[in-house]
């Protein structure tokens, strides 16, 4: 695993083909909604729908949720729990771009990195996730990760169902290593036992991925504040009061083995919001050329 | 010793700290390929314990927050 890098798994729907990138450039830009935004701006063109997740992602409580971001009309992003995040994270994978459309309804099946298209059969992409441990995304008017958490925002919806996607099934297998096991324990421990300070009570509901809780909240989808550190990580917008913490974030990433500053991560929003402006500029001059 | 069926799965969130703790345990790594897996079936969460490399080391059993996981002695040989 090199933290300077990031994998990410391309693919084109039209004519159901997959490249595996390692991206150096996005590494300024950590995890989940940065490099979301940066895989946009690369691929702004092509209409892409972005699936990113982040550094603590599988490694740390209440941490394990997945980026969705999209530029159609104006840039999109949403959140969503469940297993999704672990399942990019233990496959290997930082990013999806999935970019053009199917012409019949397909699903696709990411198994580690080896990728199938498949057409959709319902019924038979489900019984293959149940039997094994996978996350599933499954389009509908709100799309539903694992049957049970849900995306802020409808536009996901629209954007897949304009793709003749159906599915996203992920497994992964591979294990991550940790820098500093001694450290890593330690801040693990300690994120724990703060968990009164997450904003949900403890319930029976399906939990994400490393999260004690299952909340009353744990299906909703997150919405963040543009200069949220959070939507980089991309942990749960319950644990902000954890995660906006810039000495906790950094004692994360350094068990992890990641060499981020104080100075570099209090940056970070800003760089993104400057990023998000240009692309916003992009899509304003696309319009104004194609007359929409 | 080690962990066996049946469990108290009925409390099970499927949050899989459980499965985290065994990997950590067995590998130092964080990862699914462990003797420990929680799978879901029908909205339930089960678990499956592959009883020959599980070395019952309890670390899963501290780890789950809803106390569902159980160790026996059964397994000894």
């Amino acid at each position: 695993m090199n933290r300077n890098s990031h994998t990410v798994l391309h693919l084109n729907l039209e004519n159901q083909s997959s490249e595996i990138k390692n991206h150096t450039e996005l590494a300024e830009f950590l995890g989940g909604y940065g490099i979301g935004l940066k895989l946009l701006e690369q691929n702004l063109e092509a209409n892409p729908l972005i699936f990113s997740i982040g550094p603590l992602t599988a490694a740390f409580p209440y941490a394990s949720k997945t980026c969705v971001a999209a530029a159609q009309e104006q840039i999109q992003s949403s959140y969503v729990g469940g297993g999704l995040g672990a399942a990019l994270k233990f496959a290997g994978l930082d990013a999806l771009v999935i970019k053009g459309k199917s012409l019949a309804p397909l699903y696709i099946l990411i198994k580690d990195q080896e990728v199938s298209f498949h057409k959709s059969a319902e019924e038979s992409w489900k019984a293959e996730s149940f039997l094994g441990q996978v996350s599933f995304l499954e389009s509908a008017k709100e799309p539903l990760v694992d049957q049970y958490f849900k995306f802020s925002g409808t536009w996901l919806g629209e954007n897949l169902a304009s793709r003749n996607l159906k599915a996203v099934v992920v497994s992964g297998t591979k294990s991550i290593p940790i820098e500093n096991s001694e450290s890593y324990q330690k801040v693990f421990k300690e994120l724990l036992s703060r968990v009164a300070e997450v904003e949900t009570a403890a319930a029976n509901n399906k939990s994400c991925f490393a999260c004690p809780l299952g909340g009353e909240h744990s299906f909703e989808g997150d919405k963040f504040p543009d200069r949220s550190l959070s939507q980089f990580l991309v942990s749960c917008h319950l644990a902000s009061k954890i995660y906006e913490d810039i000495p906790t974030v950094f004692a994360c990433l350094n068990a992890l083995g990641y060499s981020w500053s104080h100075e570099a991560l209090e940056k970070l929003p800003g760089n993104a919001i400057k990023l998000r402006e240009e692309i916003d500029n992009r899509i304003q001059v696309s319009k104004r050329e194609t007359g929409n | 010793m080690s962990i066996k069926q049946p469990q108290k799965m009925e409390n099970c969130i499927g949050c899989k700290l459980c499965v985290l703790a065994c990997s950590l345990a067995k590998h130092n790594t964080l990862g699914i390929n462990t003797p420990l897996r929680i799978k879901e079936k029908n909205g339930q969460f089960f678990s499956e314990v592959d009883l020959g490399t599980c070395s019952g080391c309890g670390k899963c059993v501290q780890a789950c927050p809803r106390n569902c996981l159980v160790i026996t002695k059964d397994h000894e040989s």
